[in-house]
């Protein structure tokens, strides 16, 4: 005779996994928009609940990822488009600092400031498509999967966004092979 | 010169382009252009490097727990359990509702004669559904349940109706409209009556019912015992 589980405790057990599982993909994407830790990790924490609501509906482990990477990028765009000029101003004032941990001389570099800019003048959904890339090195076919797009869509927007990005950012490229 | 044509297609396909035959025929013999789609090749990785690099970030030490603590401190599962409740309960409600009013709604008599005639001592009251339906349609549509909901429940008549033989309803109606206009003289109707009398052999005398009575028995056994004997 088995003794069933509680329904409550078994969800609540399953969202405590899937938040382990997906903590760092939530912050990555967040980040990739807001380009703020403590910004993405309020809008991680937002998405979370917001999937903590749902949840019952989002068990799927693949269904339940890709829902948090889009509810997750809407967030950060929102806050994004409502904090813009108040990032701007921060991520300005973190490159003129120079702050000794190893993040924020990531960010002061000037290439990574370029390298943002030029992300920031793509369109979204190429924006979207090569930080979803970038992150965990995702190939074509789980980027098309956290997105629920065909895999020639995602390759398509790969491709375009690589281009622009190799455009906007020419001497980068130039550069790059004697790194 | 020739090697140029090719400079977009390789570049394209260092951004993840498919190459076209000719073009990777081409790379396969030119080593300058060999050359080059490697070095598009290491820009473009170097682009995603530095790319991922800069999204590589960690979630705070606490960031799991405090999330955690967040979500669950709001009662975000039990209340949705609770509204799922409310609402089925709350459909319950109007459906049992809808199924009591239908059970005890009205339905709309079929148009009769009773419209037109005032009721009279001498007319039938129906309480079942009347058989002649005035009705200009050739087949009025039945409809079972509602019958069958009539028929289950007492019918109270607030006005008799009236039984008209078919193909005599424009008369009645005719008659009524007189009636009601005050043009009809019913002073003929009495003249005839009184013209044509009962018959004398029609007439019968006035019952009488005389008392029955009933004599005394002796009130003995034994009298009564004689007499079966």
């Amino acid at each position: 005779m088995t003794v069933e589980a509680d329904p409550r405790h078994e969800l609540e057990r399953e969202f405590e996994e899937r938040l382990k599982e997906s903590s760092d993909l939530a912050i990555r994407v967040a980040y990739g928009v807001v380009r703020q830790r403590q910004d993405a990790e309020e809008v991680a924490q937002e998405a979370f609940t917001k999937a903590y609501r749902s949840f019952s509906t989002l068990r799927d482990r693949s269904a339940f990822r890709a829902w948090l990477v889009r509810m997750t990028w809407r967030l950060a765009i929102d806050r994004w488009r409502a904090d813009r000029r108040r990032a701007v101003r921060e991520q300005t004032s973190a490159t003129l600092d120079g702050d000794a941990s190893a993040e924020a001389l990531a960010s002061a570099s000037e290439r990574a400031t370029r390298l943002w800019h030029a992300i920031d003048d793509l369109p979204e959904k190429l924006r979207q498509t090569i930080v979803l890339s970038a992150i965990h090195g995702y190939d074509v076919r789980e980027v098309a999967q956290l997105l629920d797009l065909p895999e020639g869509t995602v390759k398509s927007r790969l491709f375009l966004a690589r281009k622009g990005l190799a455009q906007r950012l020419q001497c980068l490229v130039n550069d790059t092979p004697q790194r | 010169m020739s090697c140029e044509r090719y400079a977009t297609a390789i570049a394209d396909h260092a951004c993840g382009a498919d190459l076209a035959p000719d073009v990777a025929a081409h790379v396969r013999t030119c080593v300058g252009c060999a050359g080059r789609l490697a070095e598009q090749r290491r820009a473009i990785e170097g682009l995603d490097a530095e790319l991922q690099q800069m999204l590589a970030i960690e979630p705070s030490p606490f960031f799991t727990q405090r999330v955690q603590a967040h979500v669950t401190s709001s009662p975000a599962i039990q209340s949705r359990r609770a509204w799922l409740w409310t609402a089925a309960a709350a459909a319950a409600a109007i459906v049992l509702a809808v199924l009591f009013m239908n059970a005890n709604r009205q339905q709309p008599t079929p148009v009769s004669v009773q419209t037109l005639a005032t009721p009279t001592p001498a007319t039938p009251v129906r309480e079942q559904p009347a058989p002649v339906v005035v009705k200009e349609s050739p087949a009025p549509i039945r409809r079972e349940a509602p019958q069958r909901a009539r028929a289950e429940r007492p019918t109270v008549a607030k006005e008799p109706e009236v039984l008209v033989p078919t193909g005599q309803m424009q008369a009645v109606a005719r008659y009524m409209a007189l009636m009601r206009s005050g043009k009809l003289d019913t002073s003929s109707l009495d003249a005839k009556a009184k013209e044509d009398p009962v018959p004398a052999e029609l007439v019968l005398d006035a019952l009488e019912v005389r008392p029955i009575t009933v004599k005394e028995l002796d009130g003995t056994s034994s009298a009564v015992e004689q007499r079966h004997e």
